[in-house]
């Protein structure tokens, strides 16, 4: 049953007004840009989760909003899938959004930022809620032109050169998915998303042709999931103020990019087309595995904490991918739940990292021996996201790996499994010296019970540390339920 | 199979949360009410013990208590206490009253020991869930917890060697869980089943049950330090406090010999793991551990790398137990458990008292020492004589049992082998005790004024010491007819 809801609208526009407003406000003007801000993301987030009941009801909310011509559209389709990523996004977006007051507070250029924040709001929901592949594309430019302000807020040549190449590879990812809208336009005259997909149907003839667009638009959303060889704009973006990394290079963006990639698969090739192609979808699987391994082992390399962290999203990323790719209900489930889990996590990680810079200025991992004396609290939550990445029950990272495995064990191939618990074991290598060193080595940093960072940033911190852990103890009743919705689509 | 009564009951839930409860309560009493916080410690692990003396005697009786939590996907929390449960149960519960009296002693300094008491109510919680646990999930979760809790007090003096041992025990931790949890996913994926009590889920072998196998083994093996997994545990106890390498060595170490009895009987079933003879792996290596152990232990002059060392050839007694695969040898395993814990755990905490009063660590330094402290080198000296193996004491009942079991299992080589391990025993053991009495005449300026006891401390040692023989000069031998009866739920 379809129904009319306004909230897509809302969910789109209401942060381009915030951000309108945001800018003609006066640069001095901290609080009213503050609660602009707020507001905007609160009413975003309130207008998604409204929906929610609608679509665990299995009911599709759709709007058509314009139509060009043949069929090119701004087309609204709100699924489960779509679901799972503008719930997620703006839940994180209010968080980051309490988090940026207190990490701007002594940063310059707070007006701008703040504009920008708010309006890459906008463009996240823009693809969460896309009904067709044009729209999915237009959101998609859109929200990589609105992050590369925030890329390079920090104005230093190693911002703008991190920016050049962040854009670069972005609208170069943009380009391929838009000649790939050429190709499935022409081959089915249509580009609406459907839950069993839209190339199912063409014949065995044009299966080269059919080949191909899948090779472009895997590279093209594979650009922003930083599936190796495209990765390297990632590590760069980390010049970014630590909240922009946290939440567009750990959550939003790079989630964009998965998300690409599943709603392509399921809406656009659909599940049955896939397992035909599995010499194909084999040959993906090869790079992502390689991915994985390889980014963890980047990461260990790595003695910068937000790089560290940086690679450790490209290999976490993978685990989704992987997931997805072996079209199996459990893996598909461990693939669409780590969305969720990591996202919750490594954002965790990266707040940490962003309080640790705030509090003593420090970025390197050699100079935050015994940081855990003066800020307990801050790598408490640091060791929750870790240990929880790493797969460590009760904490929610550790259902999506018990999906994976599981997934990889159903569709015979153990050896996806080895991967992931090799990728384990890397993980542990460059988290754990982390946790250890920072509570019981001795460094330049005092016991000084109390001062830690403040409120505004410790608070989404620890709420999100604990919220890692209740997603871990209760996935029956949330995550789970939610993420079999969309299966359901699919299978 | 004597038991069928299944008792719905939360009393298993409550024992392993009133010490998380109870390390919650120091943490608030060190801040606000110090006097307070020995009181919370002692009412932490006696409040367990007392539930579980309570539980008892219905246990023994034929009853099972029973509660699962739907939490934790995909299997649920599950407690389920048989007669085996009860068993470990009631010797962890004993134990960590008598470990937390002593550590409360050890540390003189409050300040000292503030937050050694954080971290040893948490492993004891995790240590009694691993045995109240109703399937391996679950167990998974506690003997996570419990690792993980106890890396703390590896660390605790933070030396270098501390940190070193640390991020050892750390790495091994992962490495544990990591193998674990696959054994899991593919044990559940081939029976879609977890829990015990069913006598054996497995009834078919394949090349991936036998991967499964062997990761349980590794992971309980590192924990139960068989050698080759070994090579943390030196290093860990030298590096630790007594107190928590009594810790390890009384309960710790026996959660990795309870796993291993859970998963041969509970997981692969006794008749599946003797029909394709995966026993003997396991037998091999326990063989390995007693001689490789014992002759380790000779050549350490650190005390307690010593007594680690012995530690590893002890549990290779208790593994030869396991994979004999007769209820003899099971016996002698589950009296061992018992046993070891009242004499090492005695031995560790002889060695602290030494290190506390005179700050001596190596042997060679100890000549003498007897004259000191005459009553904690008699205790000392009574836990060596039981470790060899003279007859009244424990754990000659244990070597019967093992030779028995040997001689079931068509085996009558191994009697020997325990023979010769128990002459090494006395080569490294004796040489102590008659050096700390004897050792002094050679020395002319020897302290010979006697220390003053200090009950918190002498109490516990001499309660451990008098368990190495109390048992078995009694009327009825309370263990042996206990564990007699735990062996007939699995034979």
């Amino acid at each position: 049953m379809n129904m009319v809801f306004p909230q897509p609208i809302i969910a789109v526009v209401v942060p381009v007004i915030g951000a309108i407003i945001i800018r003609f406000l006066d640069e001095e003007q901290a609080r009213e840009r503050h609660m602009v801000a707020l507001v905007s993301v609160g009413i975003v987030f309130l207008a998604v989760a409204g929906m929610l009941p609608a679509v665990l009801a299995e009911k599709v909310i759709e709007l058509r909003m314009v139509e060009f011509f043949d069929g090119l559209g701004i087309y609204f389709k709100i699924d489960a899938l779509g679901m799972l990523f503008g719930l997620v996004s703006s839940t994180l977006w209010v968080f980051a959004t309490v988090y940026s007051i207190g990490y701007m507070s002594h940063e310059h250029g707070q007006r701008g930022y703040f504009v920008f924040f708010v309006l890459s709001c906008s463009a996240a929901m823009g693809v969460a809620f896309a009904g067709n592949l044009f729209t999915l594309y237009i959101f998609y430019e859109y929200l990589a032109i609105c992050t590369y302000p925030l890329v390079v807020h920090a104005g230093t040549a190693e911002a703008s050169r991190a920016g050049i190449k962040y854009i670069s590879y972005s609208l170069g990812g943009g380009a391929l998915v838009f000649i790939s809208i050429f190709m499935i336009h022409d081959l089915v005259g249509t580009l609406d998303f459907m839950p069993g997909g839209i190339l199912g149907d063409v014949g065995v003839g044009s299966r080269t042709l059919v080949m191909v667009i899948f090779i472009l638009l895997i590279a093209g959303f594979g650009t922003k999931a930083a599936i190796m060889p495209l990765h390297s704009w990632l590590p760069g973006a980390m010049v970014a103020p630590t909240p922009v990394s946290a939440l567009l290079h750990a959550v939003a963006i790079v989630k964009a990019g998965v998300f690409g990639i599943s709603r392509v698969f399921f809406s656009i090739f659909g599940r049955e087309l896939l397992v035909d192609m599995s010499m194909i979808t084999a040959i993906l699987a090869v790079f992502v595995c390689f991915t994985i391994i390889v980014g963890s082992f980047m990461a260990i390399k790595q003695t910068v904490l937000k790089l560290r962290l940086a690679y450790s999203t490209i290999g976490q990323l993978g685990y989704i991918t992987l997931g997805v790719l072996l079209l199996t209900p459990a893996g598909v489930l461990g693939g669409l739940v780590h969305i969720i889990n990591h996202a919750i996590l490594k954002i965790t990680l990266f707040f940490c990292a962003g309080m640790i810079i705030t509090v003593t200025g420090k970025k390197n991992l050699d100079q935050l021996h015994g940081v855990g004396r003066q800020m307990p609290l801050t790598m408490l939550a640091f060791s929750i996201g870790a240990l929880g990445l790493m797969g460590v029950m009760p904490i929610a990272g550790y259902i999506s790996k018990y999906y994976i495995l599981t997934g990889s064990l159903d569709a015979g191939m153990p050896v996806f499994a080895y991967v992931i618990l090799g990728s384990t074991l890397l993980n542990a290598i460059y988290y754990l010296p982390i946790i250890v060193n920072a509570f019981f080595k001795e460094g330049e940093f005092e016991k000084q019970p109390g001062y830690e960072a403040p409120l505004t940033m410790l608070v989404p911190t620890i709420a999100l540390a604990v919220a890692g852990i209740l997603f871990g103890l209760f996935a029956n009743y949330t995550t789970i339920p939610f993420i079999e919705a969309v299966l359901k689509t699919i299978f | 199979m004597a038991q069928t009564d299944t008792v719905f009951s939360i009393v298993p839930a409550i024992i392993v949360l009133v010490p998380l409860v109870a390390a919650a309560a120091v943490m608030l009493a060190d801040r606000y009410r110090p006097h307070l916080r020995n009181p919370a410690v002692i009412a932490g692990t006696a409040i367990p013990f007392l539930l579980v003396i309570l539980m008892y005697p219905a246990v023994v009786g034929g009853e099972i208590y029973y509660l699962h939590l739907n939490v934790l996907p995909p299997t649920g929390m599950e407690f389920r206490v048989d007669t085996l449960s009860i068993y470990m149960a009631l010797l962890f519960g004993f134990f960590s009253v008598v470990l937390a009296v002593y550590s409360l002693g050890y540390f003189k300094d409050k300040e000292e020991g503030k937050v050694f008491f954080y971290f040893l109510l948490p492993v004891i919680a995790g240590a009694l869930g691993v045995v109240l646990s109703g399937n391996i999930f679950t167990l998974f979760l506690f003997f996570e917890f419990m690792s993980l809790m106890f890396f703390p007090l590896v660390t605790y003096r933070a030396t270098p060697e501390a940190q070193s041992a640390g991020l050892k025990f750390f790495f091994m931790t992962i490495i544990a869980g990591v193998s674990f949890f696959w054994a899991m996913v593919i044990t559940y994926n081939v029976t879609g089943d977890l829990s015990f009590g069913a006598g054996g889920l497995i009834t078919a072998p394949s090349p991936l049950l036998l991967v499964a196998f062997i990761c349980y083994l590794v992971t309980f093996g590192i924990k139960a330090a068989v050698v080759p997994l070994h090579f943390w545990m030196p290093d860990a106890y030298a590096a630790a406090t007594s107190p928590a390498a009594a810790l390890s060595s009384a309960i710790m170490l026996k959660t990795g010999v309870f796993g291993l009895i859970r998963v041969f009987h509970d997981i692969f079933g006794l008749s599946f793991i003797a029909e394709v003879g995966w026993n003997n792996i396991l037998l091999v290596l326990s063989l390995i551990s007693i001689l490789y152990g014992s002759i380790c232990a000779f050549a350490q002059d650190d005390l307690n790398r010593r007594l680690a060392y012995s530690g590893i050839a002890q549990v290779g007694y208790m593994l030869l137990g396991i994979s004999l695969l007769t209820s003899q040898a099971l016996v002698g395993t589950l009296y061992h458990v018992m046993a070891h814990a009242f004499m090492k755990g005695c031995m560790f905490l002889c060695a602290g008292v030494i290190y506390v009063n005179t700050g001596k660590v190596k042997i060679s330094e100890m000549r003498g020492v007897g004259m000191q402290m005459p009553v904690t080198m008699l205790a000392f000296t009574i836990a060596a004589v039981s470790a060899v193996g003279i007859p009244p004491f424990n754990i000659f009942v244990t070597k019967w049992h093992l030779g028995l079991g040997a001689f079931d299992a068509g085996m009558p080589v191994i009697i020997g082998l325990l023979l010769l391990s128990s002459i090494l025993n006395a080569a490294y053991y004796f040489p102590i005790s008659i050096n700390a009495f004897l050792g002094c005449r050679e020395l002319k300026n020897i302290e010979r004024k006697r220390l003053r006891l200090q009950p918190l401390r002498m109490v516990p040692v001499m309660i451990l010491a008098a368990g190495a023989f109390i048992f078995t000069l009694a009327p009825v031998n309370w263990p042996l007819s206990l564990v007699r009866t735990v062996v007939q739920i699995f034979f």
